[in-house]
């Protein structure tokens, strides 16, 4: 059966439908586009390393995920990356905390190279000497990042927020974790993972509906099954409170740059309810941080910050924190600022007016997001990662009232889970 | 529950004289939810000039006589359906580009009707009516910009990969304008008063080719009679903006390595085409640098990365306007002499034609696939627009791929008798101080 959904604003039309063997599928189709974008994934991340198969347990070097999102690419004939070429497409893959996406654009054939992305992910090459030549290029990926200041100063963030909890790692690992990883390792975390129940397909752009949803059931492999026994993610106990409050770092940049995490107290959240906190908390840093705002002119008027301010919250199944920062000339002066400011604050500056105007913003901004077949695609593979329904966001965002936002503010900023992370120079 | 796949309509454009020197260009591509709205200035690249340019981009999108704080402005700017100001300069070979534009939602999905009339009244507002104080930009947004902007150019050595390709175009043009960051130096900077950039602004709206651009879903016609309602001119004789020279033959080529305390060593590498983007070699050129180091299908990203797993990125890329073929990666240190001969390797076999048929006809469709994605993006789309704009060309997508799909084996082979090594720079980690 295939469900369809239309959203009126937006003008568009969603698909989706469930395979027998729990390969979830979705699409949103743009017939005016030229280009067809797909993303095949596996709700598999970074912060998995820790799992059970039936009694077994296993206990994985960091970053596996990640090395396993460059070894799939790997086949015992072809050019993963040549085929796709040949079919006017090109593919990509990303790893991130919760997930392992590969992707492909095109503007040509769209229903071929589909049929390919479904079959490289479905079978992996591994060898002993595949395995090994691949570490020196993931080690300069990493090096690449350790020069990066506002790499750095993200996940400086999040390993002073977290004590336990596998986020605190980098995606990637460390050139020793990467180093520890053997073929065996992969393979287990491909065979427990890469399973239909644990993946999902979305499709945007010019295509079909049956003919997409045809194309990805033919090229279903024998393989490709879900494994008898339960597998099971184990997570370490986290702690409401942070790690550490501050954490610094040289390097040679001309401009310190900083950023301050509030970690979340919220947990355990149903999809309806994470959704409607996420839309909250994202509205409600917009009235705070945004450039409609006092804090953000004084700031700005103090030379404390400048465009490179930023601010955005994660809400995923398990954790989730506020972020905000970027350069500074002084990141403690700004630290101590924006502290005094929101104290000051308490919830007294969500007026009627602030956040009608800041709905206003959020729906124009969300009709710019659907611009983007790739932005789309991008944030679907996000939303169904965590359960939530995409053409929801309006309907929440616009049901929102000010109570939500007074809730909202003390538990989050109240609290004093806050942590100041700071690159600057030697 | 079958949705026929309708082919892409190409844009309607539409170009009207509005006055000396001032052109609208109102493009319909209506399958996208915003419109973007822009002004678009070009001026010679000068050392004198490029910081006041820049200068200017950040006070206009600050205030205005109407909107004097930060926060008047973007309260209007949320009113607006979260409308996007974007303001800035950027570098096409010899002209800098004075960038001031809005992007706003469609009137068919948001309940404001009139919201194209109220953007280009936004505009004029900025442009036309800053926020002086007596003769010159207001002295307190002036001395926070100017720190600002001095931060900003100062902060160029926080993104190595971006800052080294820098630093080698600088060391290849070091006797050319081209060689001018886009924000110019802070030297320039300092010389700048509120009175002298006012006059500058002024100077620069009289002189200067000036180009509107509309895309979204429009009509032209009625873009046009809003457009010519709302502005009006006052112009001079217009500014001209001298062709790049792009014929430098290399006698020696340099070699510079800078230190800094770093992981990854940056290699770049500069070379001189030599052949013009009118040149009837010039697709050729280009297919020569994607068959060289233009993705994952490349000889630098099969064999430098993926046979020799010496780096995670490397690439090579043209720039059209100078003539430049840009090649960086990323290496451990120690790897510098070995990534150079591997890579300088690669560029002799494809100048020696040991390239084959299929990887030319993977390089076109690479080109292909993402030329014809720019239908996909607005910005994109303007981005090609307004580039054919500056090297008075006037190629549509479909045409510029036919061309690049008829450049032939040899042409290539031909067009690399011309590129020349120019300049091979290195970032890398300073050395340990035995203690």
């Amino acid at each position: 059966m295939i469900k369809e959904q239309y959203n009126a604003l937006l003008d568009e039309r969603l698909y989706r439908t469930t395979l027998d063997n729990g390969l979830e599928i979705i699409i949103l189709p743009k017939p005016s586009y030229v280009s067809t974008h797909a993303y095949f994934f596996t709700q598999y991340g970074s912060n998995h390393n820790q799992f059970k198969v039936g009694q077994k347990e296993y206990n994985m070097p960091m970053g596996i995920a990640h090395f396993l999102e460059h070894k799939i690419f790997e086949d015992s004939e072809k050019n993963i990356f040549e085929e796709f070429a040949k079919m006017s497409g090109s593919v990509n893959a990303y790893t991130n905390f919760v997930s392992t996406c590969y992707l492909f654009s095109c503007t040509d054939r769209p229903q071929d190279n589909l049929a390919q992305l479904m079959k490289f992910v479905q079978s992996p090459y591994l060898t002993e000497e595949n395995v090994e030549k691949e570490k020196g290029i993931i080690s300069q990926e990493i090096r690449m990042y350790d020069d990066n200041p506002d790499w750095r100063v993200y996940f400086n963030t999040l390993q002073a927020m977290y004590h336990h909890h596998p986020v605190k790692y980098d995606i990637a690992g460390t050139v020793e974790s990467v180093k520890a990883t053997t073929k065996e390792d992969l393979l287990a975390c491909y065979n427990a993972f890469y399973i239909p129940k644990n993946m999902k397909v979305v499709v945007t752009g010019n295509v079909d509906v049956n003919e997409t949803i045809e194309t990805i059931k033919k090229n279903l492999q024998s393989s490709f099954t879900n494994p008898t026994e339960e597998v099971k993610v184990i997570m370490p106990d986290e702690p409401q409170g942070v790690s550490q409050t501050k954490i610094t770092e040289e390097m040679e940049v001309s401009v310190p740059t900083f950023y301050m995490g509030y970690k979340d107290v919220q947990g355990g959240l149903e999809p309806k309810q994470l959704l409607k906190n996420g839309i909250t908390t994202s509205l409600l840093m917009d009235v705070v941080f945004g450039k409609s705002g006092a804090l953000y002119q004084k700031l700005y008027e103090k030379g404390l910050i400048n465009n490179s301010f930023g601010y955005d919250y994660t809400f995923e199944k398990g954790y989730s924190h506020a972020l905000l920062g970027g350069e500074s000339k002084d990141p403690d002066a700004a630290y101590n600022l924006i502290k005094e400011h929101l104290y000051s604050l308490k919830d007294e500056s969500m007026t009627k007016a602030s956040i009608e105007r800041t709905k206003r913003k959020m729906i124009g901004r969300f009709l710019s997001a659907y611009n983007s077949i790739d932005y789309i695609g991008k944030s679907y593979v996000g939303y169904l990662n965590r359960g939530l329904d995409l053409f929801d966001y309006l309907e929440v965002l616009q049901g929102l009232n000010q109570s939500d936002f007074e809730q909202r503010f003390t538990t989050l900023f109240a609290a004093d889970n806050s942590v100041l992370s700071v690159v600057k120079s030697k | 529950m079958i949705i026929k796949g309708v082919k892409e309509l190409a844009p309607v454009k539409n170009v009207y004289k509005l006055d000396h020197g001032v052109n609208l260009h109102s493009i319909e591509l209506p399958k996208f939810k915003t419109n973007v709205l822009g002004f678009y200035i070009r001026r010679p690249l000068s050392i004198e000039e490029a910081s006041k340019n820049a200068l200017i981009t950040r006070l206009l999108k600050r205030a205005s006589s109407k909107y004097p704080t930060t926060m008047n402005l973007h309260v209007e700017l949320d009113n607006l359906y979260g409308s996007v100001l974007m303001s800035d300069v950027s570098k096409m070979g010899d002209t800098q580009v004075v960038e001031f534009a809005v992007q706003f939602p469609n009137k068919k999905h948001i309940p404001e009707k009139d919201i194209l009339l109220k953007e280009l009244q936004l505009l004029k507002e900025l442009i036309f009516e800053p926020l002086y104080d007596g003769d010159g930009f207001n002295k307190v947004l002036f001395e926070e910009e100017k720190f600002l902007l001095e931060q900003e150019i100062n902060s160029r050595v926080n993104d190595k990969m971006q800052y080294s390709m820098e630093r080698c175009i600088e060391t290849m043009c070091k006797d050319e304008s081209y060689k001018i960051h886009k924000y110019g130096d802070v030297d320039q900077l300092n010389k700048i008063t509120p009175s002298s950039l006012k006059s500058h602004f002024e100077e620069i709206l009289k002189t200067s080719l000036i180009d509107i651009i509309v895309v979204g879903d429009i009509n032209s016609e009625d873009v046009r009679a809003k457009v010519e309602d709302t502005f009006s001119f006052e112009r001079t004789d217009i500014i001209k903006i001298n062709r790049e020279t792009y014929k430098y033959p290399v006698e020696d080529v340099t070699y510079k390595v800078e230190e800094f305390d770093v992981q990854q060593g940056k290699l770049n590498l500069g070379f001189r085409t030599q052949i013009g983007y009118n040149d009837p070699l010039y697709h050729a050129s280009l297919m020569f640098s994607y068959v060289f180091g233009g993705g994952a299908n490349s000889k630098l990203f099969r064999n430098v990365r993926e046979k020799e797993s010496l780096c995670y990125y490397v690439f090579s890329r043209i720039e059209k306007f100078k003539s430049l073929m840009l090649v960086g990666s990323g290496i451990e240190v120690e790897n510098y002499d070995l990534t150079l001969k591997l890579i300088l390797k690669e560029f002799d076999n494809v100048k020696n034609g040991d390239f084959t048929e299929e990887e030319l006809n993977l390089a076109k469709l690479t080109v292909g696939r993402s030329l014809r994605s720019m239908n996909d993006s607005q910005h994109s789309y303007m981005g090609f627009y307004f580039s054919q704009l500056v090297s008075s060309q006037n190629f549509d997508l479909d045409e510029l791929i036919n061309s690049i799909n008829a450049v032939t084996r040899e042409e290539v082979i031909e067009a690399g008798k011309y590129i020349q090594l120019d300049t091979v720079h290195f970032l890398t980690a300073k050395k340990e101080i035995a203690s």
